[in-house]
């Protein structure tokens, strides 16, 4: 059975284009398109990954960023975002709990090493 | 009423120690404004968002890692007691114009009554008494979709403007605050003279009409996390309506009982 991903992405073409491309690798990618709908799943199912948009309305990636590290501490999260933040701030939130940050637009190969290489550790 | 009946207990203070990136993320997290600074376990002062983005606009200097949040805290709201009378907290939160007051007792920090406190209190009261139109100010800045972001952003940061709503043609398409641009100023090497509003634009596309209660209002801005809705009148942007209108007719409400 493959690594489970849960990618969190309001806009849906980018959330579904994701899914194609890592169930393509083997992983069991499920797809949320809100912040609220992402917590709801992680409060019933176990995922190896979240892979979480920043940018979304009403709920943003900081605000489920935070929950996520009350109501499952250890959950890796890894930004997927447009946003190229800086070596200080990766830094800090690696401290914080964050495993990566993947910028968009993405290249499929990086995408898929990447979360390759988070979810076999 | 006193203040300790209406206290909002998820307060996330910041260690004046700490430098001001771990408190934006306290605030990006929380989609706070404003957070409490403690100096140990004694309340020291506020740290707001405009003091961050003050920095980012000055970074050639020094990075936001290496500047404490005890230089940027400021000392201009004062703490109040958990006996004082709301009412109190209410005039300092219109007149100052903060997004909380913190209650301390003695020097301890024990929580923060913020705006949404006391909309959420407050708000059931004027159900059916007023209506949008009644607290909405007419002042509001709209931006095409299509502007440059960087003109738009020096409005927001050097504080002229708090919420700009962004329109395609009159089609409202969502608003920038200053928490989505301290988001955005993260970023490294950012050059905002090369992005358009579009690139950072949430789609929140929340609206309400000038003649719809006002409690429809307070539950936009819950269910948003929006401080300020616009506020539309066949199909035109007409103004915004924001937490701060609707708490200044609070007190007006309450002055006047």
């Amino acid at each position: 059975m493959g690594k489970r991903v849960l990618v969190v992405d309001d806009e849906v073409s980018v959330a579904k284009t994701v899914k194609f491309i890592l169930d393509a690798e083997g992983f069991e990618t499920s797809v949320v398109f809100s912040g609220e709908d992402c917590l709801k799943r992680i409060n019933s199912e176990s995922f190896d990954l979240v892979l979480l948009d920043i940018m979304m309305p009403k709920m943003n990636g900081w605000q489920v960023f935070e929950e996520l590290q009350k109501i499952k501490p250890g959950q890796k999260v890894a930004f997927l975002t447009v946003i190229r933040y800086s070596e200080a701030v990766k830094e800090k939130l690696r401290k914080e709990g964050l495993v990566d940050s993947i910028t968009k637009p993405f290249e499929n190969e990086d995408l898929i090493n990447r979360v390759k290489a988070i979810t076999s550790v | 009423m006193l203040v300790k009946e209406l206290l909002g207990g998820d307060v996330t203070p910041v260690d004046i120690k700490n430098d001001v990136l771990d408190a934006l993320f306290i605030m990006l997290g929380k989609r706070e404004n404003t957070l409490p600074v403690l100096d140990g376990r004694r309340f020291a002062g506020t740290v707001d968002i405009t003091s961050y983005t003050k920095i980012l606009q000055d970074m050639t200097n020094r990075k936001p890692e290496t500047i404490s949040v005890g230089e940027i805290m400021s000392k201009k709201v004062r703490p109040v007691d958990p006996n004082t009378e709301i009412s109190y907290v209410i005039d300092n939160i219109c007149e100052k114009e903060v997004h909380g007051i913190p209650v301390t007792s003695g020097h301890e920090l024990i929580g923060m009554v913020r705006r949404q406190d006391i909309l959420r209190h407050y708000t059931p009261s004027l159900k059916g008494k007023f209506k949008v139109q009644d607290v909405m100010s007419y002042h509001v800045s709209t931006n095409s979709i299509h502007d440059k972001l960087e003109p738009l952003a020096k409005r927001i940061l050097q504080g002229y403007e708090r919420k700009i709503v962004i329109v395609d043609y009159d089609t409202i398409k969502g608003t920038i605050d200053i928490l989505d641009l301290a988001n955005v100023l993260l970023s490294e090497g950012i050059d905002l003279s090369r992005m358009s509003v579009k690139d950072i634009l949430l789609p929140n596309a929340v609206s309400i009409g000038k003649y719809e209660d006002v409690t429809k209002a307070v539950q936009l801005m819950f269910e948003w996390k929006m401080e300020g809705i616009p506020v539309t009148d066949k199909n035109q942007v007409e103004g915004i309506v924001r937490d701060k209108d609707i708490i200044q007719r609070i007190k007006y409400t309450k002055d006047t009982a």
